[in-house]
């Protein structure tokens, strides 16, 4: 592997971030909740969130009691867990996808296998561990066995390239790019890829 | 150095809460030991969640007055504001508490995300001990998996995956040396037989039991399934 | 084919390049940054792609043909490290390869043709409209690009293939069986509903 690699010293931010969502907004709200239990600036951020944890819910359970317990349960997390939230290591998009993604892995867990152990906030800590700041990839490798550990760099961190910087799309890019849910876009590229099989198969006939 | 990383689907599957508990626990705890893993992670879930809360998804879905907000939601949202807001409980982020399992007489710090989880007895072979984690999630077995010094697992190969995390100590297969917060996961494809020198602590996911496929070793077969 | 042979410098790289394609380059190795030079003063470089997943799947034993590229663009990065944007001009064939006393490989070469260098006029069409999206919504990428050439289908399509998260195994054959119905119709079938 070679020095291409470096070339993912990007910001997801500068990728992923748009002006579609007022952040500084989201951030004082939650930092109104955090600090003087503001019902106001709490009915803002429900205003902004619930409709669409509700649509992501609806996609994942197919009950609508269950979708509804997840807005209820997101929402009611995000009152009583705000002081845990930290702008400086995280947007509140961020922050609030975390503790809807950890209500829905527990009500999933709690509904499949039955158990009601919540262990999602044990495997994304909603109060930390939030920030793509600090050491940063560069920084990892920038030590005087730079070439070596390039050298040695496995497929899996060649993989990053693809997500990070923009000579290849990552699978959810592109589903984010057609307005496609995630599983639609690899059913495509399988099919598209069978496709292919085809013609070659039949070209050599 | 670590040198073997979960891809990035399973990384995006982790981020997404796609995962079971099992593969979702042993990403976590690579991603405690490695940089690289947890500022991919980092990255992508803000990714998703700046995509999640996009406003336009929802164009078609919201118009801006509360009606419609409430048929599409078939459930008062003020109500459930009313209800959320008139509770005054905080709450308080309990420090993570440390806990130790030990093996062949030595003590070893669990991986916080093991917090919770239940650990059944120790059951020994040889030089091989093993605690199941008992998550419950049918085929898929999770284990903790102690290799004494000079003890090893047989070669093998299994019809579904294997995920072996590292967490203390180092062993070798057939394609090389592995250390402390390695990812190692392995599909039907791979066989192999993983020697530890020193002895090693591992953290261990497979929805199968192991086949093992030399010789006389086809007869330990049995142990296939406890080790797994 | 085999009108001219000439000697250049190879840097082996997983980065699939179609002509007409730019991309962005961290260079720090001696061995690669002696190639810039030569580069620079001379005929360019060839990226030669080589990846650990092509040859596990032994898709291809071995490929053999490359993306001749030009330096059209050089800077040096917030931490100092030289970036080079290159551009493809050409794919060429490989007939041989040595390496110096620095372990820079030199090949002889001999220049391929390309579906993707003609030209066929298509202005509108939805696959452009959807790149035109892609360059738009990724700054860096948009950056690399002074003239898009985004009425021309072969151009559109040749930029499809290198962004689509394919294996390069597959992206090989693109090149290998230099069929642009195939490639057109296959970028279609992923950027469209494929059941239509």
């Amino acid at each position: 592997m070679q020095t291409n690699l470096l070339s993912i010293a990007t910001n997801a931010k500068s990728i992923s971030m748009t002006d579609k969502i007022n952040h500084p907004q989201l951030c004082q709200w939650l930092n109104s909740v955090a600090h003087t239990r503001d019902k106001q600036a709490f009915t803002h951020l429900f205003q902004f969130f619930a409709p669409k944890i509700l649509r992501i819910a609806r996609a994942k359970f197919p009950n609508e009691a269950q979708a509804n317990e997840v807005v209820q349960d997101t929402m009611s997390n995000v009152w009583r867990k705000a002081h845990l939230f930290n702008q400086d290591k995280g947007a509140a998009t961020t922050w609030v996808y975390t503790v809807m993604r950890n209500v829905t892995f527990d009500m999933l867990r709690k509904i499949q296998g039955n158990k009601e152990d919540n262990l999602s906030d044990d495997i994304w800590p909603v109060a930390e561990n939030m920030s793509s700041e600090g050491e940063t990839f560069d920084d990892h490798l920038e030590n005087e066995n730079l070439l070596s550990v390039i050298e040695a760099l496995p497929q899996a961190q060649q993989d990053v390239v693809k997500g990070f910087y923009f000579r290849e799309m990552s699978q959810e890019q592109l589903a984010t790019h057609l307005r496609l849910p995630l599983g639609t876009v690899k059913s495509r590229l399988r099919l598209a890829l069978g496709k292919l099989k085809v013609q070659l198969g039949e070209k050599h006939d | 150095m670590i040198n073997h990383h979960p891809k990035f689907e399973l990384i995006q599957a982790f981020v997404n809460g796609d995962l079971p508990a099992s593969l979702s626990a042993g990403i976590a705890i690579h991603a405690d030991m490695c940089a690289v893993c947890q500022q991919k992670i980092a990255q992508f879930t803000e990714q998703v969640a700046e995509n999640s809360f996009e406003e336009e998804f929802l164009d078609r879905f919201i118009v801006d007055d509360n009606d419609a907000l409430e048929s599409i939601a078939a459930i008062n949202f003020d109500h459930m504001i009313d209800d959320i807001v008139q509770s005054s409980d905080i709450d308080i982020a309990i420090p993570k508490t440390e806990k130790s399992i030990e093996f062949n007489g030595v003590k070893y710090m669990l991986p916080s995300v093991l917090n919770n989880m239940v650990l059944s007895k120790k059951a020994n072979i040889g030089k091989l001990t093993r605690t199941r984690i008992q998550l419950n999630e049918d085929e898929i077995h999770t284990s903790l998996l102690h290799i004494k010094p000079g003890g090893g697992v047989p070669e093998h190969t299994h019809k579904g995956f294997e995920l072996t995390v590292l967490l203390a100590g180092s062993f070798h297969d057939e394609s090389g040396e592995y250390v402390k917060g390695d990812f190692i996961m392995l599909d039907g494809s791979d066989q192999h037989h993983p020697v530890s020198t020193n002895g090693c602590l591992c953290y261990t996911v497979a929805n199968d039991a192991l086949h093992f496929t030399q010789g006389i070793n086809k007869l330990l077969n049995p142990i296939g399934s406890f080790i797994y | 084919m085999k009108q001219t042979n000439i000697t250049l410098p190879i840097f082996p790289l997983p980065i699939f390049l179609l002509p007409g394609g730019v991309t962005k380059l961290r260079i720090f190795e001696p061995r690669y940054l002696k190639m810039v030079s030569i580069a620079s003063s001379g005929q360019g470089f060839v990226i030669w792609l080589k990846d650990k997943k092509v040859k596990d799947n032994a898709i291809v034993d071995q490929i053999l043909w490359g993306s001749w590229v030009d330096i059209i663009n050089f800077d040096q990065g917030e931490d100092g490290v030289l970036e080079v944007d290159v551009k493809c001009k050409s794919l060429i064939e490989i007939n041989s390869i040595e390496q110096d006393s620095d372990n820079l490989h030199f090949g002889e070469v001999s220049i391929i043709k390309h579906w993707s260098e003609t030209s066929i006029d298509n202005a509108g069409a939805e696959l452009s409209k959807s790149l035109e999206t892609v360059f738009s919504e990724n700054k860096r990428l948009n950056d690399l690009y002074t003239k898009k050439s985004l009425n021309n289908t072969p151009w559109v399509l040749a930029r499809w293939l290198e962004i689509l998260p394919l294996d390069l195994g597959v992206k090989n054959k693109f090149v290998v069986n230099n069929n642009f119905k195939e490639a057109k119709a296959f970028v279609e079938s992923v950027i469209f509903d494929s059941s239509l």
